[in-house]
């Protein structure tokens, strides 16, 4: 135990004296997160850009689709369309080119009977002058167009229009608010820019700290100060433990740092659960740091493992949404199977208070992975610290 | 007693057969030399002896400790100054023995007394503060030496300890090595030097392509190869008469030449070099130059392998 202890302090005393550790470690997270929390805050303060209901001008030519235009008025739409009837659709185009109303519908003639009988209806839709008031009211019918669809097939499955007819009305009377609008760029995300990149950062950062046990292994392998401490008495695995515990020990001090620093300076909330906060910072720390003596076991030079570990990070970073969250499509799914993703999320599920449930399905995830990597590492482990 | 005995120790790299069936003993209280050219398997011996390298076939004992059962205690008996500068940026000379005094399991005053004790050895008491980002060369390394020295081991291994370094430091080195023999460590210092080698060892193995191919003090390898001494003369008239004459002298054993130049090949040179200049000058030849050439360990190795050391 005296010798891994020795080599703990060894290992963090190199680290201390290193000049780029205070910048690289600490100053530059910090900085990061004030500057992309602060710089990105338009793009995730919906508080602020709480949309005003847009006025809608409604036009119903087909007297039987009454109760198809009134799922408009549900209390549901209320948040995002205000109704205004017109006589015409002359009137109504007038108005929306005089900018007086925000958005045109017409529910043509027969509508209803087209709906029920299974053939194709359409209602006609005319934007108005503003294109964010546009996108609400689109995604907002569009909702209630899916609703109108189910009732469609409804009267496909069910071949008899009257069937049809009835369950559009207990659909409309029991689920009068029932139309779901989702705004796409609002989905689900209701935590500032400086918590989402503070825990982006964070785990980018702690993979950067795990690196630094990688790149000791291989820099010690290259000035061969490696082939000097295996002629002492010491065993490989005293080696490999210092590594593990002296770089590991850095890094999590790194991440109670930025926590805490994120906390005082910019009044960052992480949450309350504590313990459950240090087993993050604990998992993506060993999963960090198992990683770089993984990759470290696999690259001969200090350049290639830089070239490589580096690579991981960004990438995993990015596929997480550290960088941008709107990915979308086929890179948002991969980031799903990255370390960074669950280490995020896992860091702003706390933010958000989320349920237990969430919170520990995160963990859970994160610490197996951990504990994967580090099984991993523990095989590769000698082959990394060798000499030869 | 023996310090180190080696028993048909081999090692390979693939198919290449670096250390091929090496046996030898070396025994306590000596500077023994371990020369031969880049390649022939010394450094992979010495790593062999230190526990570095896996012994493919024999066996290695240090102080009647076998290496393959005892790596660690075999270790802590060694002190090995690599071939490298082997040094961190970031700490202090003093720190330096520090950490490598604690990993031979020094603590407390005795530690500190090593550190200082080694700092005075190696001449870098004045600079213990310092690291060695702002040493000379000389200076790292003789801190290369200090951190193997710290634990006071029985056995110090110095692999080419001199390379790239200044006349002065490397005198430095070598009165060091000599130095801590009188103090009691059994020193095996290797180096294709052959100079340095034939100052300090008390006994000299020369090994080539992982062979032993030469063992013993320098007076008895310089034996088998005493008789490649030799006078080159440089001369202007030389006459038949005068080779005929040379030729004949008790002490010659075999004279060449060739146009002007003649090699008179003969055992203590020096002692019977008056008798050659009295004989040309007695035939009115004239003498251009002169040079006596010593056979030396080179000369020996050049004998058994028909290569120089340092090609």
């Amino acid at each position: 135990m005296r010798t891994i202890g020795t080599l703990i302090l060894h290992e963090l005393r190199r680290m201390i004296r290193a000049k780029e550790t205070f910048w690289l470690l600490l100053f530059l997270p910090l900085l990061l997160i004030f500057i992309l929390g602060n710089a990105l805050s338009g793009f995730f303060d919906y508080e602020n850009r709480r949309v005003e209901p847009i006025e809608v001008g409604l036009v119903v030519l087909d007297e039987a689709s009454s109760e198809f235009a009134g799922l408009l008025r549900a209390d549901g739409m209320a948040r995002w369309l205000s109704v205004i009837d017109f006589e015409s659709k002359e009137r109504m185009l007038g108005a929306l080119k005089d900018g007086e109303i925000g958005y045109g519908v017409v529910v043509p003639e027969h509508f209803a009977e087209r709906v029920t009988s299974g053939k194709e209806a359409r209602w006609e839709l005319y934007p108005g002058q503003n294109a964010d008031s546009n996108l609400v009211a689109e995604s907002a019918i569009e909702g209630l167009l899916d609703r109108i669809n189910f009732v469609q097939s409804a009267a496909v499955a069910l071949g008899d229009p009257r069937a049809a007819e009835a369950a559009v009305r207990t659909a409309s009377a029991a689920e009068g608010s029932g139309v779901k609008v989702v705004p796409p760029d609002m989905s689900g995300r209701d935590y500032s820019a400086l918590q989402y990149y503070a825990a982006q950062m964070l785990v980018m950062f702690l993979l950067y700290a795990g690196m630094a046990a990688g790149l000791s292994i291989v820099e010690e392998r290259e000035a061969r100060t490696l082939e000097r401490i295996h002629a002492a008495p010491v065993r490989p695995v005293h080696i490999l433990a210092g590594k593990f515990a002296g770089d590991g020990l850095a890094a999590f001090a790194q991440a109670l740092i930025i926590i805490v620093c994120t906390f005082a300076f910019y009044g960052l909330d992480w949450g309350s659960r504590y313990l459950h906060l240090l087993a993050a910072c604990f998992f993506t720390v060993a999963a960090s740091v198992s990683l770089a003596v993984i990759v470290a076991a696999l690259a001969p030079k200090a350049r290639a493992f830089q070239m490589i570990f580096m690579t991981l990070i960004m990438g995993m970073t990015f596929v997480s949404g550290g960088f941008t969250p709107e990915l979308g499509g086929f890179l948002e799914r991969l980031g799903e199977y990255s370390l960074s993703f669950w280490a995020s999320q896992s860091f702003i599920h706390l933010m958000l208070g989320s349920a237990d449930s969430v919170v520990h399905e995160h963990l859970t995830v994160l610490g197996l992975t951990a504990a994967g990597l580090f099984l991993i590492s523990i095989l590769l482990g000698g082959k990394a610290v060798s000499h030869e | 007693m023996s310090l180190v005995r080696l028993r048909q120790v081999v090692k390979r790299y693939g198919a290449k057969l670096s250390v091929d069936h090496l046996s030898l003993s070396i025994e306590r209280g000596e500077i023994f030399g371990l020369l031969g050219p880049n390649g022939a398997g010394k450094s992979t011996t010495i790593k062999m002896i230190c526990g570095l390298l896996r012994i493919d076939q024999g066996e290695i004992e240090v102080d009647g400790e076998p290496v393959r059962r005892h790596p660690l205690a075999v270790k802590s008996k060694i002190g090995l100054v690599p071939q490298e500068i082997a040094l961190y940026d970031q700490l202090t000379a003093a720190e330096h023995l520090r950490f490598f005094g604690k990993l031979y399991g020094l603590r407390g005053s005795r530690l500190r007394e090593r550190v200082d004790e080694a700092l005075e050895f190696t001449g870098l008491t004045e600079h213990r503060n310092e690291r060695p980002g702002s040493f000379s060369g000389g200076m790292k390394r003789r801190l290369n030496i200090a951190c193997a020295i710290v634990h006071q081991p029985k056995l110090v291994i110095m692999d080419e300890p001199t390379v790239g370094i200044d006349p002065q430091s490397r005198n430095h080195i070598l009165e060091s090595v000599r130095e801590l023999n009188r103090r009691g460590a059994t020193i095996i210092y290797t180096s294709h030097y052959m100079e340095e080698v034939e100052a300090i060892s008390t006994r000299v193995g020369i090994i080539d392509h992982g062979r032993l191919i030469a063992l013993g003090t320098i007076r008895e390898l310089l034996t088998q190869v005493e008789e490649q001494e030799k006078l080159v003369i440089e001369t202007e008239g030389l006459k038949d008469a005068a080779v005929d004459e040379i030729r004949r002298h008790a002490s010659v054993r075999r004279a060449e030449r060739r146009d002007g130049t003649l090699e008179v090949y003969l055992r203590h040179a020096q002692s019977y070099l008056q008798d050659m200049l009295y004989i040309i000058a007695k035939h009115e030849a004239r003498i251009v130059s002169l040079r006596n050439e010593t056979p030396n360990l080179e000369t020996l190795f050049l004998t058994l392998t028909g290569r120089n050391l340092r090609d």
